[in-house]
């Protein structure tokens, strides 16, 4: 795929659960190859629901997807072959070992047993989990579990990689190496699709940042352009300004006063 | 044992490729859930003993074993070989299906591992199909252990051939069982979604064990075994249209060697009907189901949050809280576990059949005397059986006390530790009166109300001594659960499987405190004077139940 051809295209999307009430409306977006989105938006805003439409967990939408030209709702086995998704929450088998876990990941992507535990094994090592490999995973701290995740996303070497709050639970360092893994995987023409409500992580590296709020885009563009429009403000007073969720010191104030005020009841 | 599975799996490889399935993926996808379970089980029970290895599989295959020996006398006692296969496969299919809805419904529904699979790519089919053949491991386990009697007094009695068309016709079972869950599922799915259709199966699977006690309670008391000795039924019709028999007719046709036109059309319906129902499920079902299984995952919070609302409108938690507690910590706790107890799946799911198989085990326990049921009936008033009555509702209670205890979400009580309270007598006390009065007192005020009818107000005074004597029993019960706060254990833990003592008293305590209750019958003014006694052992009890201490609370 070119590099000026989009990867993920979005058309008229629109998602509701109930029929009635619609938590995406009309999403209209086209991503292009060896870009690192920051997708952000309130709790509730939609970017969960479209990273499931995305990777295929989610096939009745309205409207139009296609990733790598392919339509999701059609054909979302040819989608899921090369995408990699890293979820929110620890979901794994924890009562496996990583070498089991990623082996039976990678021979759901058809990779060989053989490949699977020489990618897994140096992928451990360099995660720092190298004498865990053959621990079963219960008995894991949080950071560890996302690590193991981190290298499941991977490990069949995706063309788009979903992270959804990957950061979380991990360790400084480790957070510091998943950035640059990030850079270079896009360097490489790799497409990263990320989610998080850290804005000063989103703000560092990512170069395209789309703002969803109440099922609609609001905002569209890289960080510069971003920042033109606020006169120089950090993405987080940027974000608020969008999301319409200003005045945080006098919501601060009131908390703190309903607190007192419980307390002098 | 996972690799036996596998083993025999891929004897049939060529059928799932046949049936359009990854066999690959769908080996690793076995595979990793047989493991999964497997290590679950082992590790609860390593943190107990190294060396005990006992398995709840285990358990269970043998009391369905049990059963299966009953099962098999019939082939011993009716002579027609027709009619006792078309029983035993009546009860083992019923059975099986009671078992794949009531037990495994969970396994199938599993929407836990949907953000592990979902994302890859596997498709639709053989996502199901692994999750079918996860569930058949087990189903024929139990349809095995049922049958085990039967395969053994069958093959002493007409020799290998029975074995051999037993044991496919047992298969073939296990598959048309399956493929009916299925569709009651979907249909389900259709009719409602989220958490809606989890509510329905929840009150289904209440249904069913209740059903399934008051079967095996009430049935050999009502079928005539001697009459079925020599009984033959003639192949009517409606007799296509019973599974079973199309489960019976091969054995028959094998071992008695009667060609006759309907057994080879019933045996035929034996084969063809399952296989059919089998590439419906792969073929056609199967993509629709996962979709729905999806759907639900998102879904369920909305239903949720209907149920807190309709709940939050009514607010009866707060308004007895205020009746019956002292102060704001054992009220907290009041309204926390009564609200719990409503929304928590499983505890309805353990404690809510026990109303309904109590209550009809109430019923044969006064009806065992000899006579019809109906001279029984009438002979009611002039009896002191509204003692028993009575003391199932004493017995009913301690069960939701001593379940109180668990939850899936145990981990939630670190809460507990982390808030200011003096001490955790408070949390239990306000949890043991929300138990009481939320479940103990509508039963016994039901209990009551039918007792007061058949025998009239004057066992009005045991009506209210029996109810003394169903808090007390709650609270020897409660205090023998007393180190854990409501709601912090494990289902399936260690505390689960320790509270023999517990499970003991549950039954002993009532069943002394009616003994002695009926005793004071005979001894005038003695139920009166019993009422204040029992009063008195419930104030001193629950100020010494409030009184608990944190060195008691096991962490």
């Amino acid at each position: 795929m070119k590099a000026d051809q989009p990867i993920i295209t979005i058309k008229n999307l629109k998602k509701s659960y109930d029929g009635k009430n619609y938590v995406l409306r009309d999403i209209d977006l086209d991503i292009f190859p060896g870009q690192i989105i920051g997708y952000i938006g309130p709790n509730g805003a939609g970017k969960t629901t479209t990273v499931k439409i995305l990777i295929g967990m989610l096939p009745d939408f309205e409207g139009e997807v296609s990733v790598f030209g392919v339509n999701v709702a059609q054909n979302p086995l040819e989608v899921k072959q090369r995408i990699g998704y890293v979820p929110e929450t620890a979901a794994l088998y924890d009562t496996l070992t990583p070498i089991e876990y990623l082996r039976f990941i990678g021979q759901i992507y058809g990779i060989t047993q053989k490949e699977t535990e020489a990618r897994s094994l140096k992928m451990l090592t360099l995660f720092g989990l190298e004498s865990e490999a053959n621990v079963r995973m219960n008995a894991f701290s949080k950071g560890m579990k996302q690590k193991t995740l981190i290298i499941a996303g991977m490990i069949h070497d995706p063309d788009i990689l979903f992270l959804d709050e990957p950061l979380a639970g991990l360790d400084a360092n480790t957070a510091i190496v998943i950035k640059e893994i990030l850079a270079q995987l896009a360097a490489e023409g790799k497409t990263i699709f990320y989610c998080s409500h850290i804005m000063d992580v989103v703000e560092r590296i990512c170069n395209r940042i789309i703002i969803i709020d109440d099922g609609t885009i609001i905002a569209n563009g890289t960080f510069d352009e971003l920042q033109a429009m606020d006169k120089g403000k950090s993405l987080e007073r940027i974000f608020s300004r969008l999301t319409g969720s200003s005045g945080h010191a006098e919501k601060a104030q009131e908390i703190i006063s309903a607190f007192h005020k419980e307390q002098a009841q | 044992m996972t690799d036996f599975i596998l083993n025999i799996m891929d004897q049939f490889k060529w059928l799932f490729r046949l049936l359009k399935v990854d066999y690959e993926k769908f080996r690793i996808i076995l595979w990793t859930k047989l493991t999964d379970d497997n290590r679950q089980e082992k590790s609860i029970v390593q943190r107990k003993s190294k060396k005990e290895i006992s398995n709840s599989l285990v358990s269970i295959a043998f009391i369905y074993a049990f059963i299966g020996v009953m099962i098999g006398l019939m082939l011993l006692g009716i002579q027609d070989l027709f009619v006792s296969m078309v029983i035993v496969f009546a009860i083992i299919m019923v059975m099986t299906a009671v078992a794949l809805i009531s037990d495994f419904t969970s396994v199938l529904l599993d929407t836990t591992d949907n953000a592990i699979l979902l994302p890859r790519p596997v498709d639709s089919r053989t996502l199901v199909v692994a999750r079918l053949a996860h569930i058949v491991v087990y189903i024929m386990l139990i349809t095995l252990s049922l049958s085990a009697a039967s395969i053994a007094i069958g093959t002493v009695k007409f020799g290998p051939v029975y074995t051999i068309v037993f044991l496919l016709s047992l298969m073939f079972s296990v598959l048309f069982v399956v493929f009916v869950a299925n569709v009651f599922y979907l249909l389900l799915m259709k009719i409602s979604g989220g958490e809606h259709f989890r509510d329905i199966i929840l009150y289904f699977q209440i249904f069913m064990a209740a059903f399934a006690m008051g079967s095996y309670q009430l049935l050999p008391r009502l079928i005539e075994f001697n009459a079925l000795k020599n009984f033959s039924f003639p192949i009517r019709w409606w007799t296509y249209l019973v599974p079973p028999a199309w489960m019976a007719a091969p054995i028959d046709v094998a071992v008695t060697g009667d060609l006759s036109s309907p057994k080879l059309i019933l045996s035929l319906l034996g084969l063809f009907v399952p296989v059919v129902s089998v590439v419906v499920v792969i073929r056609f079902l199967a993509p629709g189901f996962n979709r729905s299984i999806a759907r639900m995952e998102v879904e369920g919070s909305s239903g949720d949050k209907d149920q807190a609302e309709r709940g939050e409108r009514w607010n009866l938690a707060a308004f007895f809280s205020r009746l019956l507690t002292f102060n704001p910590a054992e009220r907290a706790a009041f309204q926390l576990s009564w609200r719990l107890s409503s929304r928590d799946r499983k505890f309805k799911l353990k404690t809510y059949p026990t109303f309904g198989y109590m209550l009809i085990i109430a019923f044969v326990l006064t009806l065992i005397d000899e006579g019809t049921i109906l001279q029984n009936l009438q002979a009611f008033p002039s009896t002191q059986k509204y003692i028993i009555f009575l003391y199932i509702g004493c017995i009913l209670i301690p069960i939701v006390v001593l379940q109180q205890r668990f939850s899936d979400q145990h981990e939630a009580a670190w809460i507990y530790h982390t808030l200011p309270f003096a001490s955790p007598g408070d949390i239990q006390k306000g949890s043991l009166k929300a138990m009481i009065f939320k479940y103990g007192f509508p039963v016994f005020t039901l209990l009551a109300i039918l007792v007061l009818l058949v025998w009239g107000p004057s066992v009005l005074d045991d009506i209210v001594f029996a109810f003394m004597n169903m808090i007390i029993s709650s609270l020897v019960l409660a205090f023998m659960g007393r180190g854990d706060l409501p709601f912090s254990r494990r289902y399936g833990g260690a505390a689960e499987r320790q509270r023999g003592l517990s499970g003991f008293l549950m039954f002993l305590v009532p069943a002394s405190l009616g003994l002695v209750h009926w005793g004071m019958t005979f001894i005038p003014y003695a139920v009166p004077v019993g009422i204040f006694v029992a009063a008195g052992i419930v104030f001193v009890g629950m100020k010494a139940y409030g009184n608990i201490g944190w060195q008691t609370i096991r962490t």
